[in-house]
């Protein structure tokens, strides 16, 4: 396929030799060799340590706290809760409505009535070491008047259900319902409709990295500087200003070396102001490290919906329509910017994903219950929904007598761009191929009657498909085309020539396990024709980065390379025309390439790039050129809607006697557009199928009808090891987009979106011969052994 | 949350109401119990309590809200609180008496229980196995030193 770019600028310039190649990531090193610095490893002059005291009950006014006792165990340097930031008037940190009849979402840093989550923090102690901090929360004593727990998203809206925020009218975040086409009219007609609901269970990301901030105050400057384990430093910064009533810049926000996000860390949280505050009230630098048990119960957990699907089939297996509920069980506050909306919107609006649908509609709404408040994970809603529509379809394909495959190609759009019927914009991809692709990778013919003569042994394999198109390169229209008009992105970033001919490109992207520092260095060696490892990808530090909402959503790749492109064409300008100023030739005629600028053809007239850098800093003779000579450029870019596709397959074999699953093989097809780094790719892959894996499998945070939090520990959140994931094969269509900057498009998260699709699907194929189907994740062992049973003891 | 025991002791059931409705007499061999002091109707103990690597220990009150002979039931309330940390445990318990031979009186144990903090983050199932080996320790003590001195 050939594209046409609408820009004038390009990925791979003359002389380019690092776009497109593998390369192992040049921070692996750091990272292996123990040497990254994480906020864990930072520590300041004087630094004291806190604690959170956390609400052991899900829903209960705070009817007193005493912490006399805490304050005065030795070591204790103070103890402050709600009241003490109310009185100095810390602002809440407000989720605004963006829907009609929803209402602004306020948390307070530390509540002053109620608690509404196990888990949430109640009160802070900052003492000589975290130990001390520890025990003092233990001496603080805490009168709850108990309140019912809202537990249930369905009973959430009942009139007696008890309310968890007195300022709104009900425990409901958002609505929206949107029809396109006429789905009553094809629901009426069709000759087959099937349904079903869905819940997907509530999980999250659990980095190896847990969060972590460290605060101190300059009461000369009034500012703070504040580290934080974050995806989002601008972001962050900008929450707690406003909290503090502070400029922006009076915060500077470093995220240093951060072990993982996932999404999760992809909010401005609590403790980013609270221990701000203490820093601030004590005069010296605090520092607090998350727990396992306060990352698992308080940071955001996702993705738990209920999900009722309806899909409208033609006699000859034609997709009509379909139609969707999705409700989110949300959780207690609405996470910074998104609110608990955000699953059910992902989830809807890629309702119709690559099937040619006319006939869409549904309904979402999220509700406030007393759980964690749920945000961001790897997918989004966008998986949750995936795995809900995708499992309906091969129910419907055994219904129908029609092999899943087959069906899913007979109803997949083109490959040309497209419009789906709610309005998102297909950038064009290899729908079909990928589904083509993945279908020989596993040999599906000789897998089939591989399957037949197992089934006679009274073994049971199963093969599972799950195509995929998804939002990546996350920009304010893809945002708009997911009903997240409200979250608008920006980002800038700037590309600097060094008077020693080094490249540093400064950057918001965090880089948290992406790579950045590989793939940025690629793209800014390639405009300025230097060597990779003369360039430093810089991030993290909003004094010394340009702004930008941060590494979410599959954007920085095609965001951050589109800056790089826009703002190192310029400076790569400003650099042709100084080599030839020195080399006294016309700029057409110099070309950039391995550290060298040379004229044409003629390698040996070549001067280093260093030479014409210190020419351009030092040089008398580069003033006489006209023009500003800069050689650096700021510039922006906000990407039209792009999407990645692809299709993950799964092979597994199912014991139906213990329900344990063993996944053979996963065939991943990965189509990204214009890859930066197919090392970088598979790397992606591999870790997002891993999470795919753990999601459809094993994972999952469980509450008890009172709100109790069950799922404390790595022991009870059971993450996939790679001894459950099994070998993952990653194949690579390269479709160029035809609308962002050098036809990249973002990836990262299908794995993680669709595997649990593919995983339920072979499950359950592996297990057609019981007639068990699933309709909710995770599906363990003991759900898969007890689904056998009941088919087994509905024969007898 | 509910749970339910049952468990039988060798005595006739005037002896066995007797010896169960007595906190003084069964406060040894309530397993974990220390009884510190009785004000009223209310008995005020420490209650230790071991799941696995975890030993919470909780100030702890018992009052008799319902004493019912000539129905055998006896209505039992109990509160308490993490002597370190924030959990709590509030329990009513319904405990019915009804003869099973002669000399054997079966107990019928219902204990209505909200649990906050750690331990409610073990889940229902453990505390059903805890519960019940606590019953056990407490019916073996009974019989063996509590029983065995009255008879």
């Amino acid at each position: 396929m050939t594209t046409s770019l609408p820009i004038d600028h390009e990925l791979h310039p003359a002389g380019a030799q690092y776009v497109g190649a593998k390369i192992n990531r040049v921070e692996d090193p750091r990272f292996l060799r123990g040497e990254g610095r994480f906020v864990d490893d930072m520590s300041l002059p004087g630094m004291l340590h806190a604690a959170f005291l956390r609400s052991p009950v899900a829903h209960a006014n705070i009817t007193s706290i005493d912490t006399s006792r805490a304050a005065a165990l030795p070591g204790v340097t103070a103890v402050f809760t709600g009241q003490d930031l109310e009185a100095e008037g810390i602002q809440p940190i407000v989720s605004r409505a963006f829907l009609p009849g929803m209402g602004d979402n306020l948390r307070e840093p530390l509540p002053t009535k109620k608690v509404r989550y196990v888990g949430e923090a109640v009160a802070v102690v900052v003492a000589d070491s975290r130990y001390i901090a520890e025990d003092a929360c233990e001496l603080i004593d805490v009168e709850y008047e108990r309140l019912p727990a809202v537990i249930d998203p369905e009973g959430a809206l009942d009139p007696g259900a008890a309310l968890l925020h007195e300022d709104l009218p009900a425990n409901l975040i958002g609505r929206k319902s949107e029809s396109h086409g006429d789905p009553e009219r094809v629901f009426a007609e069709a000759d087959h409709v099937f349904s079903h609901r869905f819940v997907h269970g509530r999980v999250a990301g659990v980095p190896i990295e847990c969060r972590g901030v460290i605060a101190e105050y300059d009461r000369g400057r009034e500012g703070f500087l504040i580290y934080s384990s974050t995806q989002i430093p601008h972001l962050t910064r900008s929450v707690a200003a406003e909290c503090f009533g502070l400029a922006e810049s009076d915060l500077q926000v470093i995220a240093p070396d951060v072990g993982g996000g996932f999404g999760i860390k992809a909010h401005p949280y609590i403790e980013e102001v609270v221990i701000p505050f203490a820093a601030r009230r004590i005069g010296r630098p605090v520092k607090w490290i998350e727990d396992r048990y306060e990352h698992l119960s308080s940071a955001v957990h996702a993705k738990e919906l209920v999900m009722d699907l309806e899909l409208a089939v033609a006699a000859d297996g034609t997709f009509l329509g379909m139609r969707g509920r999705y409700n989110a069980n949300a959780g207690a506050y609405g996470c910074f910017p998104q609110t608990g909306m955000v699953d059910a919107m992902c989830a809807a609006t890629l309702l119709p994903s690559l099937y040619k649908v006319d006939h869409v509609s549904y309904e979402i709404l999220a509700v406030y219950t007393n759980k964690c408040m749920t945000g961001t994970y790897r997918g989004v809603g966008w998986g949750a929904g995936h795995t809900a529509r995708e499992v309906l379809i091969d129910d419907a394909a055994r219904a129908l007598g029609r092999d899943p495959l087959e069906l899913r190609l007979q109803n997949c759009i083109p490959s040309e761009p497209y419009r789906s019927v709610v309005g998102m914009n297909y950038d064009g991809g290899s729908y079909q191929e990928s589904m083509e692709q993945a279908r020989d990778a596993l040999d599906y013919d000789a897998l089939r009657e591989r399957q037949a003569k197992l089934r006679e042994e009274g073994r049971y394999i199963g093969v599972g498909f799950s195509p995929f198109v998804e939002p990546a390169g996350f920009g304010s229209k893809a945002a708009a085309a997911v009903g997240q008009k409200h979250q608008v992105t920006y980002d800038w970033g700037s590309v600097t020539l060094e008077g020693d001919g080094t490249v540093t490109v400064r950057m918001g992207f965090h880089s948290h396990g992406q790579g950045h520092e590989t793939t940025f260095a690629q793209v800014a060696a390639d405009q300025l024709g230097v060597r990779m490892e003369d360039v430093r990808i810089k991030y993290g530090d909003t004094e010394g980065v340009p702004y930008s909402t941060g590494t979410f959503a599959s954007r920085s790749g095609v965001i951050g390379s589109g800056l790089i492109m826009r703002a190192g064409g310029d400076v790569r300008d400003k650099l042709l025309r100084l080599a030839a100023h020195l080399m006294e030739v016309s700029p057409a005629d110099i070309e950039l390439s391995g550290g060298k600028a040379f004229v044409r053809g003629a390698p040996d007239t070549a001067r280093t790039i260093k030479e014409v850098a210190q020419y351009a800093y030092f040089g008398p003779g580069s003033r006489q050129l006209e023009g500003d000579m800069a050689l650096t450029s700021t510039r922006s870019y906000d990407p039209p809607e792009s999407y990645s596709n692809g299709t993950i397959a799964v092979v597994v074999e199912v014991d139906p006697e213990t329900g344990k699953v063993t996944i053979e093989r996963t065939v991943a097809i990965e189509d990204c557009g214009v890859m930066l780094n197919p090392t970088i790719v598979e790397g992606q892959v591999a870790g997002a199928v891993a999470q795919g894996i753990g999601g459809a499998l094993y994972e999952e945070f469980v509450y008890d009808d009172d709100g109790n939090f069950l799922s404390g520990t790595l022991l009870d959140y059971l993450l996939a090891s790679s001894m459950e994931v099994g070998p993952i094969e990653v194949h690579h269509i390269e479709t160029p987009s035809p609308v962002t900057d050098g036809g990249i498009k973002g990836m990262g998260e299908a794995g993680t979106l669709a595997a649990p699709a593919a995983v339920l699907n072979a499950v359950a194929d592996a297990l057609s011969p019981f007639g068990v189907t699933f309709t909710s994740t995770p599906i363990t062992a003991s759900l898969i052994r007890d689904a056998v049973a009941a088919k087994r003891e509905g024969e007898q | 949350m509910e749970i339910n025991n049952e468990f039988t002791v060798q005595a006739p059931v005037s002896q066995a109401w007797a010896i169960l409705t007595d906190v003084e007499r069964i406060a040894p061999c309530i397993p974990g119990f220390q009884l510190e002091e009785i004000e009223g109707d209310e008995y005020r103990g420490t209650m230790k309590l071991k799941i696995g690597a975890v030993v919470m220990s909780y100030a702890s009150r018992l009052t008799f809200v319902e004493k019912d002979e000539s129905e055998h039931r006896v209505v039992m309330r109990g509160g308490g609180r993490e002597q370190r940390g924030q959990g709590t445990v509030d329990a009513t318990i319904v405990s019915v008496l009804e003869a099973a031979g002669d000399n054997e009186t079966r107990v019928n144990v219902t204990a209505t229980l909200d649990v906050t903090g750690r331990i409610a983050g073990f889940g229902r199932s453990i505390m059903g196995d805890v519960s019940a080996r606590l019953i056990d320790q407490f019916v073996q003590c009974l019989e063996t030193r509590v029983m065995a001195g009255s008879s």
